[in-house]
């Protein structure tokens, strides 16, 4: 018998009642505002957040962010002034002084992520990158991590996906908190 | 005297230490403690996950397969293996076929549990451990104290000689950012060079065939973005049936193991990209003869959050090393037990049955009341303590002849004090026996002198 058949006998057998799956109608945390929710969270993950007012060009957004055009890596047509990393030949060099921004389909509220499935070719530089600039709707909010994965744009069909909390992190050397393990340095959040 | 408190001795003989060990872990309880009640859904949602795992683990096989089949359909590679030995001979395999030798690992209690890494370094694979903790510890070849913070007993001086030694950082400079930094670089071209990566797995998604890892540093996905083979290996308890399941565990992970909303970094896993591969092993290991162990079959619903360690107050004060078995606290005791009580036997002693761990697991595991539970069945697998079988036998047979009793408790107060303060009591070695008073309680009573 193969280990798959063995394993899969050896669970069936396991002489446990079957149990039911529960139906989680629990009532979940709400926010009278989950704009302000999710930019609490955001700063507490360590990112920071801006808005983008209107009337403000991208080129004028950038001189706000204190980002180099040609420091940018984006596919996003609105900020096509560096590289495209889809025409990156090899990503591995890169090198890592660049500024990915990407748009992300939504926040949540409870613990200031955004999800960010893959938009680009390879998905090195959204762990990358020295900085991510993520651009949010901030209409696209949600309560919590219940609410994300029900969400109609949290969608089925990706290669990869990530919930993104603020930038890379570590507290491995006495419990210090630093900030640039080995992902992103620093998460600006722009508020659409 | 147990295994655990011979080995404690070592770790408590310095007080100081003792002490900072206990406080630095008491804060990331105290943080957990802070996310919980920030939550007024948190004790439905651990019901929630309790029920969840209840309910996989009883529909395991179906979970699995379902898992199997949808990965496959997304282009995944999905193995299978019996125990340690054929998950190591599977991995081997699969980096021949594809070539390379250098291996950027992100952390894993799997890999720990089966020896993965001595494995294949002796057979000329690098294993490079990245999240950095893990990295600390291989690069001083010690085992990790701490299944979510391995290297919670080193302090920041001991660090910084390493980085010294092993990364030629400057001399004396023992500052947290400037050695994360400089492990940054160091790793950064790990990653960079590597040709094959190899993640665990907090969350297998049956119904999508997809699986989720989660980290803070984004060691893991750093690994995955820059080689073109992906190892993912996972318990087969590991698997959860859908998305709503995974929405309720990312609610609770990280807010029980260091007090964070949520991990930075939730990676799904879903196809691979282009010319990549993912391939993900299943791993029984004992796994199937723990779910037939009807009293201790909860021990599968464990996320390894670690919650259960950081508030032990006996792994507090004596460390992760005075466990014989690879993880330590509550949940290494009870792990322990199921893999072979004749070999971890001596870590149940490790507990003040506080059951303080069944009172934080996010999946409701009755930690406590399973080690208790062992206790009760040591002697019939024949690892009981033979002083503490004697003084039970013994106390047996005061308690049930009234005269002996009486006697004992009469002539007590007389008892010179080396004669039960010596090497063969172990209560005594940290501790004073209480006073025994002349008169007993029953003869102050008989005597009117107890006011009710």
């Amino acid at each position: 018998m193969s280990t798959r058949e063995d394993i899969l006998n050896r669970l069936r057998n396991s002489g446990m009642e079957p149990q039911p799956k529960p139906t989680l109608d629990f009532e979940r945390l709400k926010f009278e505002s989950p704009e302000e929710a999710f930019c609490r969270s955001a700063e507490l993950s360590g990112a920071s957040v801006v808005e983008w007012h209107e009337g403000l060009t991208p080129e004028q957004l950038l001189v706000e962010l204190d980002v180099e055009p040609c420091e940018i890596l984006s596919a996003l047509p609105d900020f096509n002034f560096g590289r495209n990393p889809d025409c990156v030949a090899d990503y591995h060099e890169l090198g890592d002084r660049y500024t990915a921004i990407l748009e992300a389909r939504f926040g949540v509220a409870e613990n200031g992520a955004v999800w960010l499935p893959q938009q680009m070719r390879h998905k090195a530089p959204l762990f990358a990158a020295e900085r991510l600039v993520i651009l949010l709707d901030r209409t696209a909010i949600v309560a919590t991590m219940q609410d994300a994965v029900e969400h109609p744009l949290f969608e089925r069909d990706f290669i990869h996906g990530c919930f993104v909390a603020g930038p890379s992190k570590t507290a491995d050397i006495e419990q210090a908190l630093v900030i640039g393990a080995h992902g992103a340095m620093g998460v600006t959040i722009v508020l659409k | 005297m147990s295994s655990h408190s011979k080995a404690a001795r070592r770790f408590v003989a310095n007080r100081e230490r003792t002490a900072w060990h206990d406080k630095a872990l008491y804060i990331v309880r105290s943080k957990r403690d802070r996310m919980a009640q920030s939550l007024p859904e948190w004790e439905q949602l651990r019901e929630a996950a309790s029920q969840i795992k209840q309910h996989t683990l009883s529909h395991l096989a179906d979970y699995l397969e379902k898992f199997e089949r949808n990965a496959t359909a997304n282009g995944i590679v999905v193995h299978w293996a019996a125990d340690a030995a054929e998950l190591n001979r599977t991995v081997e395999d699969i980096i021949r076929q594809h070539g390379g030798n250098k291996l950027v690992k992100s952390k894993s209690m799997l890999s720990e549990e089966c020896e993965l890494t001595p494995y294949l370094e002796e057979r000329g694979i690098e294993a490079v451990e990245t999240d950095l903790g893990e990295r600390i510890m291989q690069l001083m070849h010690c085992p990790p104290s701490h299944i979510v913070l391995p290297a919670i007993h080193v302090k920041r001086e001991e660090v910084g000689e390493l980085f010294e030694r092993e990364l030629g950082t400057e001399v004396g400079n023992s500052d947290p950012t400037y050695l994360t930094h400089a492990a940054r670089r160091h790793l950064r071209d790990k990653f960079l060079t590597a040709d094959i990566s190899m993640t665990g797995v907090n969350f297998a998604i049956a119904e999508e065939g997809a699986f989720a890892v989660c980290t803070n540093e984004g060691n893991a996905d750093m690994g995955t973005s820059f080689t073109d083979l992906h190892i993912a290996i996972m318990g087969l308890e590991k698997v959860i049936p859908d998305y709503a399941s995974l929405g309720v565990f990312t609610r609770l992970l990280a807010r029980s193991a260091t007090g964070q909303a949520v991990t930075t970094y939730t990676s799904i896993y879903r196809r691979p990209e282009e010319g990549k591969q993912i391939h993900v092993i299943i791993v029984d290991n004992g796994r199937t003869k723990s779910l037939h162990n009807e009293a201790h079959r909860n021990m599968l619903k464990c996320i390894r959050c670690g919650a259960c360690m950081n508030t032990c107050p006996v792994y507090r004060r004596s460390g992760g090393y005075s466990y014989s078995y690879f993880i330590p606290g509550p949940l290494g005791i009870n792990l322990g037990m199921l893999r072979s009580p004749e070999q971890y036997g001596g870590n149940a002693s490790g507990c003040s049955l506080c059951y303080s761990c069944s009172n934080v697991c996010p999946a409701k595991v009755n930690l406590g009341e399973q080690i208790y539970a062992w206790r009760q069945e040591m002697d019939s697998l024949g690892v009981a303590a033979k002083s503490k079988k004697a003084m039970v036998k013994a106390m047996n047979l005061i308690m049930r002849h009234r005269g002996i009793f009486y006697a004992g408790v009469g002539t007590l107060p007389y008892v010179p004090r080396f004669v039960y303060n010596n090497r063969f009591n172990p209560w005594c070695e940290a501790r004073e026996m209480p006073h025994f008073d002349t008169k007993s309680f029953n003869t102050l009573w008989k005597q009117g002198k107890i006011k009710r």
